[in-house]
Formats: structure tokens, C-alpha cells, sequence
């Protein structure tokens, strides 16, 4: 090997090709063909309107759910189901276990592991720092705000080594305000700790902000992957101009994969 | 205007609430003690002061003391055995749809049953004595923990089990470290309808088939016509009862709180 490895010699982490799904053989299919890559330390935005089928993909991927046609593959193994290669933060805060401390929540994953007390107490208190939660440790989750909930939850994804975090947008619910905290907050830990992130949203402005790139989807049923829109910006993210360019440019994006047609070139002066 | 509403704040008070709880068993005992008089038969209805009476016989004396205690020996043993069965055979009906579907006709069958109507075929099987009484109690106690136990766990949280799956915990620590304790509020109201029926259980057993207990003193007061007896039986079973279903709740606030979210147990 000399030199840096080709992009497109490299494979990728994940591997989604053919997948459609249908909930029962009478219906039409959620979403079919998609086809998408994503690298290893990339941050994937997976953009589409509700109901198009954005949990049933992530579903697939995290391995609750086997596509009805194609394969999803992690380094080139199948998936077969879920496994903690894969960390998943749930849109709400019903995963966490309210009679687990937060501390206790953020280390369940280690101590199903088998990960022994001192290692799990470091790390633990490590993503704690990471997430701006170690004051409050020792509290239950039904004493934390909808925020700090999501916190625990992304917590929990980061304590363990996994590959992937799937994250079924976990600010969705939150006030606009602690929204674009928890972004800021997510964008600069992922710069920190790189690590593999397919992230679902239906806000154009958090894509913009969180995503290396951004995968618009139709809308369902029948839902496809209309097209990737890299997101070249510097991070932290601010309101530049060229931010703004590109909420225009995936605007356009978002109508045209509703209207399921092509982006039309002169529609947005890029 | 404002009078009214100092009264409001006035009755709302603990010492009010007392006050007025202690006025309502004034009332009613005069009231008693006024038809008593009137009917002059304490065979039919004795006096409150005669019940009084009795009552004190009955707590001062060394043999209706043992009463009171193989009395509620016999609901604690039954009520634990049974709660800790039917939170074994709510769990695994709940857990597994084959096994559910399966047992739940006779769960629901088995559970509408009087207890009481056991004890027959109880003392075929096991004996004229205590294991025969035990099993009555056992029997009001194991239904209604089964059941709120198989609800508890329907209802625990798709997520919860989602997550469960994605960190590679396996079924049976699904069971152990999710199922259960989301279902503990569930556990407790099923134990808490448990430990009722088994003191009402218990009564019924000693009357038919007891030598000793609190149920039979009340049987064995007919012997003598001894109503006042028989009333202060009664009184001290209720008591009693009460006072376990206190400790109750005050245990499982102080043991089970976590599992209730913040929530007030119901
Ligand atoms: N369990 C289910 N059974 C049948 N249809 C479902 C089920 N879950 C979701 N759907 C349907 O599939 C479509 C996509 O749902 P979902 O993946 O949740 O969309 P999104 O996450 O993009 O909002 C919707 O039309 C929804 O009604
Ligand atoms: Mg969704």
C-alpha cells in the first residue's frame, strides 16, 4: 500500500442496496431501490418528509426489521438483526429505564457487555463529560428535561465502541431552542470522536447543520432516495450566506423529490 | 366569600381530616349504641360497649392472642408463597404468546372462582389442617398478581425492548432487567388486591376446617351465643387488615419507589 487509500477503492461501513419494504404483502411498498452508501467516520443525514419511510429504513439498519427485497450490509456482512455494532437512540425517551439512574442508564450497554465496574464507571463518566450530564449522574430520567433525556440517550450510544449510532430524530420533539443546542452539541462531539452517525430528520435546517451529506427522500408510498447533496461547510456551523445557499439548494431538493421529479438545473443559484 | 374559603382550607387540614373521622365513629357508635338499646336484644345486636368489652377479653387473653397470630401467620405465608407464584406464572404467561395464549382461558376461569370453594377438594388432597388453609390463601393470592403481572408486562414500552435488543441483551436478562421491574407498579396492585383476598380467604378457611385462628373464634362464638364476641372478631380482623395493607403501601413506597418513575403509586 503507498499513499493515502483511494475513496472509491474503500468500501463502505454500510451498504443498502434494493431495499424496499412493504408493512404487509397487500401493501404497497413504504420505500423501494434504495441504494446508498455510507462511509466510515461520516456523518449521513437522512432527509424526507413524515411518513416516507425514514424509521422503516433506520429500522432495517439497526436490524429490528429484514428488508422484503435487498440486502443491508455492515462491512460487507449481511444484517441479520440488531447487535451492538449498532447503538440506537430512539425518537423519544421511552427506551430509557426509569429505574436506572442516568448514570446506570449510560452503562447498561457496557454491563450487558461484560465490561467490568472500573472500566464502565470511566467510561461512562468519559461520554457524561462529552454530553454535559455529569452533574447529573445520579438522578432518575423522569427528573431531567426533554433535552437532557436525549442526552442520556446519545450518552448511551457513545459509551460502547460501536461502528454506528442510528439516531431517529432524537430532537424532534425538543423546543427550538434546546434543538440548536443539542446540534451545536452533537456537530462538535462527532468532530471529537468521528464516529460512523446515520442521523433521520425532517428539518432541512438541522441537516444543514449536522450532515457530510444529506440523502432526500420522496415522499412515500413508494418512496425513493431522490438524490445526495454533500454539505461542504467548515464546523461549528453558522448562518453564513453559503449556509444559507444550501438551505436552498436542499429546499429545492425536498420539492422536487415530493413532486418525484429531478432537481431542475437554475432553479437555485449555487 | 373569604369565610368560605378559610373553611375550605380549614377541613382541607390534617388535623381537620382527623377531627372528622374521629366525629363520623362518635356518631355512628352512639347511633349503635342507641338502636342496641332500643332492640334490648344483645344477641341480635350488642352494644358498642359491650363489643368493647369483648374486645378486650379477646386481646387480653393468651389463647385468642395465638388466635391472632396463627391468623395472620397463615396470610403472611399465603400471601408471600402466593404473590411470589403469581408473579413466577405472570411472567411467563406474559412473556411467551404460545404460553398466554394457552393458559389464559384458565387463568381466567380459575381466578373467578372463590377462593373458599377450594376447601373441599383441599382437604382431600392435603388434609383436614394447615396445609389445606394454606392452599385457600395461596389460591386468593396468585390470581390477582398473575394477572396485573401479565399486564405489566404487555404494556412495557416497544423501545425498551428495541433498545434491549440492539445492546445484545439476551431473553432471558430482557426478562430479568426489563420485563420485571417495568412491570413492578402492575406486581403491586395485584398484590396489593392479593393480601385483601387473603385475609378474607383465611377467615372463611378457619371457620370451616380451623382449630384455632381469628375465624374460628368467630365460628366458635355461635357456641355460645356470644354476639358481642363474634362482633369483636370482627373488628379485629378489620383492624388488622387495615393495618397490613399500611404497612404494605409503606413498604412499597420505600422499597419499589424507583420503579415508579416519580409517579404516586396507585
Ligand atoms: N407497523 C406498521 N404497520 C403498517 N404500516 C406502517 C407501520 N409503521 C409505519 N407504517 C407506515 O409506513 C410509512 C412510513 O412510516 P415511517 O417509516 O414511520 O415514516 P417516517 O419515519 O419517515 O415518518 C407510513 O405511511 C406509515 O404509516
Ligand atoms: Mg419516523
Amino acid at each position: 500500500m503507498t499513499g493515502q487509500p483511494d475513496v472509491q477503492t474503500v468500501p463502505p461501513l454500510l451498504e443498502v442496496s434494493g431495499v424496499s419494504y412493504s408493512y404487509k404483502p397487500s401493501l404497497p411498498p413504504v420505500m423501494e431501490g434504495i441504494d446508498l452508501s455510507i462511509r466510515s467516520g461520516e456523518f449521513f443525514v437522512l432527509l424526507g418528509p413524515s411518513g416516507c419511510g425514514k424509521t422503516t429504513i433506520l429500522n432495517q439498519v439497526a436490524g429490528f426489521e429484514k428488508p422484503t427485497t435487498g440486502t443491508i450490509s455492515l462491512k460487507g456482512e449481511k444484517i441479520t438483526g440488531p447487535a451492538p455494532d449498532r447503538a440506537v437512540v430512539f425518537q423519544g425517551h421511552e427506551s430509557l429505564l426509569g429505574w436506572l439512574t442516568v448514570r446506570q442508564n449510560v452503562e447498561f450497554p457496557l454491563k450487558v457487555a461484560g465490561v467490568g465496574t472500573g472500566e464502565r464507571r470511566a467510561r461512562a463518566q468519559k461520554v457524561l463529560e462529552l454530553v454535559e450530564l455529569a452533574p447529573q449522574a445520579d438522578k432518575f430520567p423522569h427528573e431531567l428535561s426533554g433535552g437532557m433525556k436525549q442526552r442520556v440517550q446519545i450518552a448511551r450510544g457513545l459509551v460502547t465502541d460501536s461502528r454506528m449510532i442510528l439516531m431517529d430524530e432524537p430532537f424532534g420533539a425538543l423546543d427550538a431552542q434546546t434543538r440548536g443546542t443539542l446540534q451545536a452539541e452533537l456537530s462538535d462531539i462527532w468532530e471529537r470522536e468521528r464516529r460512523t452517525v446515520l442521523f433521520i430528520t425532517h428539518d432541512i435546517a438541522e441537516a444543514v447543520i449536522l450532515a457530510d451529506r444529506v440523502g432526500v427522500m420522496s415522499s412515500g408510498p413508494r418512496a425513493y432516495l431522490h438524490s445526495i447533496v454533500p454539505i461542504d461547510l467548515p464546523r461549528p456551523r453558522r448562518r453564513t450566506a453559503e449556509f444559507n445557499e444550501y438551505i436552498d439548494l436542499l429546499e429545492a431538493t425536498v420539492s422536487a423529490a415530493k413532486a418525484r421529479r429531478p432537481l431542475e438545473t437554475g432553479t437555485v443559484a449555487a | 366569600m373569604s369565610a368560605v374559603a378559610a373553611a375550605r382550607v380549614d377541613l382541607s387540614g390534617r388535623g381537620a381530616r382527623v377531627g372528622l373521622g374521629l366525629l363520623g365513629v362518635v356518631v355512628v357508635a352512639a347511633a349503635w349504641q342507641a338502636v342496641a338499646a332500643a332492640t334490648g336484644n344483645p344477641l341480635v345486636l350488642p352494644a358498642p360497649t359491650d363489643v368493647v368489652t369483648a374486645l378486650v377479653q379477646l386481646v387480653t387473653d393468651p389463647q385468642t392472642r395465638t388466635d391472632l397470630l396463627d391468623t395472620v401467620r397463615r396470610v403472611v405465608a399465603g400471601f408471600v408463597a402466593g404473590s411470589v407464584g403469581g408473579l413466577l406464572l405472570g411472567a411467563g404467561i406474559g412473556s411467551f404468546r404460545v404460553v398466554r395464549e394457552l393458559l389464559n382461558p384458565y387463568l381466567n376461569f380459575l381466578r373467578t372462582v372463590a377462593p373458599i370453594a377450594w376447601i373441599v377438594p383441599a382437604t382431600i388432597w392435603l388434609g383436614v389442617g394447615e396445609p389445606s388453609i394454606l392452599f385457600v390463601v395461596v389460591y386468593a393470592a396468585v390470581f390477582p398478581v398473575a394477572i396485573n403481572t401479565i399486564s405489566g408486562i404487555a404494556a412495557v414500552d416497544a423501545d425498551k425492548l428495541r433498545m434491549a435488543r440492539a445492546v445484545g441483551l439476551s431473553p432471558v436478562g430482557t426478562f430479568a432487567r426489563i420485563l420485571v421491574p417495568s412491570a413492578v407498579p402492575f406486581v403491586m396492585v395485584g398484590a396489593r388486591l392479593g393480601l385483601g383476598l387473603s385475609f378474607m380467604a383465611v377467615v372463611g378457611a378457619e371457620m370451616i376446617i380451623g382449630q384455632s385462628g381469628l375465624g374460628y373464634v368467630i365460628y366458635d362464638a355461635r357456641t355460645f351465643s356470644n354476639t358481642a364476641l363474634m362482633f369483636a372478631g370482627i373488628l379485629v380482623l378489620g383492624v388488622v387488615g387495615y393495618l397490613f395493607d399500611l404497612l404494605f403501601v409503606g413498604l412499597r413506597s420505600s422499597l419499589f419507589r424507583k420503579y415508579y418513575a416519580g409517579r404516586e403509586a396507585a
